[in-house]
């Protein structure tokens, strides 16, 4: 059995290695005495680079704002002067290239990290808060790249979430 | 006898996750918003401004938005602190040989702290009742869910 396990995980561990994986955690907590209804849309609005880094190759906050509408326009949740607009505004709180050649190896080391922070707000009034954050920390040849797929992955999670919000509001 | 004594991996794990972590250091500071719900309550009823803009008659609730300034905090910690569930895989998986690495302080850690400071939290209060200014008030807001408010004005006439 063990000898067994162990000629298994090697190969496993060969696959993540090859892949690439990391943690993902997000949520989403809207105020008390607010449900979003079947007709709300998101409108994006500011997005901040709050790193304290600046970045010369890339615009962080574009690539967040650019697939935040992307992540809401796939989902038809994103406002376009249709529906009652929700505003959200994201601030990057951290944001690390990584290094694919670094995770593949040591796991953990050149780790590619985004978090986001983000508010919404229907007019003046604030209505929830969102967190988001991912790394892409062990991998080889296929996490690279994950320096750009990250703004993706992160904005799917914070959709998500809105979207479980809206479903559990209309059910 | 087993490739990995129980004892010895849970004195790993445990080394890992106490230890092999660098100090927290301050990476930088932004600003968040914040909403305080501020309740008014005034005898007569008086129409309200909120930094000279008129925003009802009382009693109302009228959000006050501001912002706090938080610091990003970081830190170096080993894989095991971040991914401990990773970590045994990995040392279970190459056979012990990630495990010597697995202590060196790679990965990062952060944490959000509210500095105290805030920005655009004092508001000023203006009370009128028949187009006369019964009364002015400043407050301010430290992230307080709500504030309530309640005034008794005598009219001059």
């Amino acid at each position: 059995m063990s000898i067994r396990l162990f000629s298994i995980l090697p190969m496993v561990l060969a696959c993540t290695v090859l892949s690439g994986c990391g943690s993902v955690n997000h949520n989403l907590k809207l105020k008390e005495d607010y449900a979003l209804t079947q007709d709300t849309r998101i409108a994006v609005g500011k997005v901040q680079n709050a790193t304290g880094k600046s970045f010369e190759d890339i615009d962080p906050e574009k690539m967040l704002k650019d697939a935040l509408t992307e992540a809401l326009q796939e989902k038809d949740l994103l406002w376009t002067a249709n529906g009652k607009p929700v505003r959200i505004d994201a601030v990057i709180v951290e944001y690390e290239e990584g290094n694919a050649f670094k995770r593949w190896l040591l796991p953990g080391w050149g780790s590619t990290v985004l978090t986001v922070r983000a508010t919404l707000r229907e007019g003046d009034r604030l209505i929830g808060e969102a967190h988001a954050r991912r790394t892409v920390s062990i991998g080889g040849g296929y996490s690279i790249g994950a320096w750009k797929s990250i703004f993706r992955d992160v904005t799917e999670d914070l959709v998500s979430d809105i979207q479980k919000k809206l479903e559990a509001s209309s059910a | 006898m087993p490739l990995f004594p129980k004892s010895m991996l849970i004195a790993a794990v445990s080394v890992g996750i106490a230890g092999c972590a660098t100090a927290w250091k301050t990476k930088s500071t932004f600003y968040e918003p914040v909403q305080t719900v501020l309740e008014i309550n005034t005898q007569p009823p008086t129409r309200i401004s909120v930094n000279n803009r008129f925003v009802g008659t009382s009693p109302l609730s009228v959000p006050l938005n501001y912002e706090r300034e938080v610091k990003v905090e970081r830190r170096r910690v080993s894989y095991w602190k971040t991914e401990p569930g990773w970590s045994l895989f990995l040392t279970l998986g190459s056979l012990g040989l990630y495990l010597p690495f697995s202590f060196i302080p790679i990965d990062t850690e952060s944490r959000f702290v509210p500095t105290g400071n805030f920005h655009g939290n004092v508001f000023h209060i203006g009370y009128r009742f028949k187009g006369e200014l019964l009364g002015e008030q400043t407050l301010e807001c430290h992230g307080e869910k709500s504030r309530k408010i309640v005034e008794t004005f005598e009219p001059k006439n």
